[in-house]
């Protein structure tokens, strides 16, 4: 078995003194992709954003390819690619501009940036938007120069927080054929979405995280059969699930209807 | 009540301005600009007004003089406070891509919603524009009558027509800059974004300049007027003086004269008859006040009509925004002044930071707007007595100097800016610790699109001043000098530009005033030192030399501080948990 190149060791976030990460450890693998699920406000995000840098953990450490990302923040930058949950661009910058900017600070070289980028705009079905300012986007297309700017530099580490928010079917179709493949190029990748049916089928192991705590991690498969489910959905609704689903979709449907 | 509503709503936004208020409440801020222009107004009235209660023996003539030029005063000040407050709230002023994406679904007419907008665009212009001339309206002609024997009636009166026609000016300001983008949106369709923000930059200097140089054209503006000066034809502010001349200017004119010293007996005779030779003038500036405001109404409406006949949505992308490759100018640049990545991410940063991100740009044109108005007045002053090339006088030497201190200044404000708090993390995800090659682009940035521009604006008028040879000399110091400030600025910042959080400026208000007192001292004292070295060619050269030697000297002491430094870009994310309060959930 490879070894493991990106490790959370005993993670830990607290906000004014509530813990929002509590106690997470895992590891992912060349090669591999490794599900990050849980429902709003379990902190998959802020996992995503410890393990990136943009924010220091309460305890514990990120290890790459068995270091402190602290001890050489600039090494693990070069080979971390991120794609945040929220499109967080310069309004005022062209698509073209954004992804410039990014691979001028990442020093790729002219020419392969010029030549990476307009293939990607190009594949991303960007390329009739590419000078267009990014305050006319749609939410998909700043998802997709988010993708885009995570590719550039040809990284090691992937890690995408729900990527497919807002995308067209064609291009979350793209998105889900084009991870699999950098993991069997040898990436390594976290997936976190809330898309079952997309993480059921496209990661090698699963990682369900509930109030900040792990409840489960193993393969979808070993997850279906020690649970006695025969989706992942099931298996995601008895871990983390509180309320009943459609007794809370009729409530609704009674408030909106003036029943209630 | 639907209507009403969504008036509420489109005034609120006003109070939403990235350019006044980025990050404060609504009410501060209203209390704050109301405030502000009432206290400001009133400082000024009765530093303009307070003359009349100690003239020696105050008679009409000399009192319809003097009450024309603050009238003037008054005018031009409404008109630019008013169009500089339009243009303040330039994105404001019509229904946005936002509004209709809120209100679009919504099962409201398309008519209500923009009779709603129109009505907030007027009722926002009327409040400012009621803030700003009250003051002046009730004090200046209390005052500019208390020594006068005149009935309480015409003493109304005069209140009246006075905050009447202010009143038209301030709103005529508005609706000017509203016609203007009205105009321009109806006429440019898609590309309206485009240009937009820098037809607002112009507006800003074009605003900022006249408003510093209102002091200049309002003197002796009765005589201005009857000796039909092209100036007083042309410009607005003289019409509305027209207007309020032929309302009320004869009020104090016709009052019974007193018998004087002969001194002034013979001021007061020639004062009555340089006014009274300006009446008719007046009443045909006053009919081109009048057509002109309602010509203007019937443009901003019929534009603004136009544009709101249904809502606007962000631009579809099309054939024209596809990349086709780097121009040329890039090349240039990436084979030039920046080669290296970081730095040429700093310094398309930069450019891109200063023309299209609204606050930053607004700013610049602010400073720009300062310099150019300080320019204007001395040239203007050193033209009417031409300087002796062989020795030049320090005044006409300051002007390139103070002008590229001023713009500088403006420029290191600007990099404290964050282009984006959230959008800001790419440098904490991409950086690579080249601060020093990235500060190398800013820098570069700064002198190709400031130090350079501005260099070359100054030099004809300082050739004509100077002479070729010296000018071209003034020139190179200029440069020199600016790239040596330039450096002096960047090696003692720790923040990167435009990625760090809002700075506060607190310090601002306490160091301010020493800070612009030493700087005019050091400016005032490297320009007697240019003056010097200048006389001889061994001098002057020493002179570049030693500032040559300065630049490489901050330059190498930045860069070897800035090689491998972390990046301090601000987390956001903690302020965000602060502000849902989760010290409080149990």
């Amino acid at each position: 078995m490879t070894a493991p190149l990106l490790e959370a060791r005993h993670l830990v976030k607290r906000f004014h003194g509530i813990k929002v990460v509590d106690d997470v450890s895992f590891i992912v693998r060349p090669g591999e992709v490794v599900g990050y699920l849980g429902p709003n406000g379990s902190g998959k995000t802020t996992t995503g954003r410890m393990l990136t840098g943009l924010m220091e953990p309460s305890g514990g450490a990120v290890l790459f390819a068995g270091c402190n990302i602290g001890d050489d923040p600039v090494a693990y930058r070069r080979r971390l690619g991120y794609v945040p949950e929220e499109p967080a661009l310069y309004s005022f910058l062209s698509g073209r501009e954004q992804l410039q900017l990014i691979g001028r600070l990442r020093e790729i070289p002219e020419d392969v940036l010029e030549h990476r980028m307009r293939a990607l705009l190009e594949l991303f079905g960007l390329a009739d938007a590419a000078e267009q300012s990014i305050s006319a986007y749609s939410k998909g297309m700043k998802q997709k120069v988010l993708i885009i700017g995570a590719l550039l530099h040809d990284p090691d580490v992937l890690i995408f927080d729900e990527p497919d928010s807002g995308l067209d079917v064609t291009a979350a179709l793209v998105l889900r054929h084009l991870v699999h493949l950098l993991a069997s190029r040898g990436k390594a990748v976290l997936y976190s979405s809330h898309v079952l049916e997309v993480v059921e089928k496209l990661c090698t192991r699963v990682i369900v995280l509930h109030r900040g705590r792990i409840v489960a991690e193993d393969t979808v498969d070993q997850l279906r059969t020690l649970m006695s489910h025969e989706s992942l959905e099931q298996v995601f609704a008895q871990l983390v699930l509180e309320t009943n689903p459609a007794q809370t979709a009729r409530d609704i449907a009674d408030v909106v209807a003036g029943h209630a | 009540m639907r209507e009403r509503l969504l008036t509420q709503h489109f005034l609120q936004r006003f109070l939403e301005n990235d350019l006044v208020s980025p990050d404060s409440d609504r009410h501060d801020v209203l209390a704050l600009v109301c405030s502000g222009l009432l206290v400001s107004t009133l400082f000024i009235t009765l530093g303009l007004a307070l003359k009349f209660l100690f003239m020696t023996m105050q008679s009409p003539g000399r009192t319809a003089i003097l009450a024309a030029d603050d009238r003037l005063f008054f005018m031009t000040c409404s008109m630019i406070v008013m169009a500089l407050v339009a243009v303040a709230s330039w994105d404001a002023l019509s229904l946005d891509p936002r509004d209709s994406s809120i209100l679009g679904p919504l099962p409201v007419a398309h008519r209500v919603i923009v009779r709603a907008k129109l009505r907030a665009v007027g009722m926002f212009a009327a409040g400012f524009a009621l803030a700003v001339t009250i003051m002046p309206a009730v004090l200046h002609p209390s005052l500019m009558i208390a020594r006068l024997p005149i009935s309480l009636l015409a003493g109304l009166l005069l209140i009246v027509i006075h905050f009447a026609v202010s009143l038209a000016a301030g709103l005529f300001g508005f609706i000017a800059v509203l016609g203007v983008r009205e105009t321009l949106r109806a006429c440019s369709g898609r590309h309206f974004a485009r240009i937009s923000g820098f037809v607002q930059a112009i507006l800003i200097v074009a605003l900022v300049t006249s408003f510093l140089l209102v002091p200049a054209i309002v003197f002796n503006s009765a005589r201005s007027v009857s000796s039909g000066r092209p100036l007083a034809a042309a410009l607005p502010p003289f019409w509305f003086l027209g207007a309020q001349e032929t309302l009320a200017g004869g009020i104090v004119d016709r009052m019974p004269r007193k018998e004087l010293p002969r001194a002034l007996q013979r001021m007061e005779d020639r004062s009555t008859a340089d006014y009274r030779a300006a009446i008719p003038a007046f009443h045909a500036l006053a009919w081109r006040a009048s057509i002109a405001f309602a010509g203007m109404m019937v443009l901003a409406l019929a534009a603004y009509t136009w544009n709101s006949r249904r809502l606007s949505f962000p631009p579809v992308a099309s054939r024209a925004d596809r990349y086709t490759g780097p121009g040329v100018l890039a090349r240039l640049i990436a084979l030039t002044v920046a080669r290296a990545p970081a730095a040429r991410a700093g310094f398309f940063f930069t450019v891109q930071c200063l023309i299209r991100s609204a606050p930053h740009r607004l700013v610049l044109a602010g400073c720009t707007a300062v310099a150019l108005a300080f320019a204007t007045a001395s040239f203007q002053d050193a033209m009417g007595d031409r300087i002796d090339p062989r020795a030049p006088r320090l005044t006409g030497f300051t002007t390139q100097t103070l002008v590229l201190a001023i713009l500088l200044a403006g420029f290191g404000h600007v990099l404290r800016l964050p282009a984006d708090l959230r959008a800001n993390r790419l440098f904490h995800l991409a950086w690579l610790g080249r601060k020093e090659r990235y500060v190398d682009g800013v820098n570069r940035a700064a002198a190709v699109i400031l130090l350079a521009p501005a260099l070359l604006a100054l030099f004809p008028v300082q050739a004509l001043l100077f002479g070729l040879p010296l000018a071209g000399a003034h020139l190179l110091t200029g440069l020199l000098f600016g790239l040596v400030v330039i450096e002096a600025f960047a090696a003692n910042r720790r923040m990167l530009p435009f990625a760090n959080g809002y700075v506060r400026s607190a310090d601002l208000n306490t160091k301010g005033p020493v800070i612009i007192i030493a700087s005019l001292i050091g400016i005032s004292l490297f320009n007697s030192l240019e003056r010097a070295a200048l006389g001889e060619r061994q001098s002057a050269l020493i002179f570049w030399l030693t500032l040559t030697v300065l630049l490489g000297a901050l330059r190498f002491h930045r860069r070897r501080r800035q090689r491998g430094e972390a990046v301090e870009v601000p987390d956001v994310y903690p302020s965000e948990m602060a502000r849902l309060d989760l010290t409080s959930v149990s």
